[in-house]
């Protein structure tokens, strides 16, 4: 019997092939949708609050994306 | 283990099989198929389930072909349903080209088996089960 490949395996080959400073700022993104994870926006600190702000002005197209972190 | 399947009428090839679940692990066995002239044959698979305590798991099964040699492989992508996590949409540089997506269904938070989770297959027809002997 074989074992399926997992397809973790393979996204994390793909990520590993990726320039340093990609995946840094992969993680980064990461890490940061994972603090806000289940919270509401109130709840969120001054700098959090300000950080989400101007990442969905990014992603409306109404500021460019000046710092990627 | 409720098997639901779709696209029977099989645009693209001519497959047989037969997926069968044991808790959370689930095995697919002799299946084989025709594809644009050329005849499969993939290995019986096994596979174990991890699924997200939290957020429950979203589990795509994807039909591949190893660039090295050509051996068909099941490839099985689990997706946390926590909004953070993707699918494996680019393929290029893997190693493995995709040929179809087998199936797919969502395990529930926790669950321990995959009993009562739906499973939806595509392109594929059920081996047929053996027929028990009647007695007399």
């Amino acid at each position: 019997m074989v074992a399926a490949i997992k397809a973790k395996d393979l996204k994390d080959a793909l990520e590993g092939a990726l320039p340093q400073e990609t995946r840094d700022k992969r993680a980064r993104k990461r890490t940061r949708a994972r603090a806000l994870r289940g919270k509401t926006f109130e709840s969120l600190t001054p700098p959090q609050k300000d950080k989400l702000l101007k990442a969905l002005a990014v992603k409306a197209g109404l500021i460019e994306d000046s710092e990627d972190a | 283990m409720p098997v639901t399947y779709t696209d029977v009428a099989l645009r693209r090839s001519d497959a047989q099989f037969s997926l069968s679940t044991d808790g959370l692990r689930l095995t697919l066995e002799a299946l084989t198929f025709q594809l644009r002239g050329r005849e499969f044959s993939l290995p019986q698979q096994e596979h174990a389930v991890a699924v997200d305590p939290v957020y429950g798991t979203q589990v795509v099964m994807h039909l591949a072909v190893a660039d090295a040699g050509g051996s068909v492989v099941l490839v099985v992508d689990e997706i946390s349903l926590d909004g953070q996590d993707g699918p494996l949409m680019k393929w290029a540089g893997t190693g493995y080209r995709r040929l179809w997506t087998l199936g797919v269904f969502d395990v529930p938070a926790g669950a321990a088996s995959l009993d009562e989770v739906p499973i939806n297959v595509s392109r594929v027809q059920l081996a047929p089960e053996p027929v028990p002997e009647q007695e007399g």
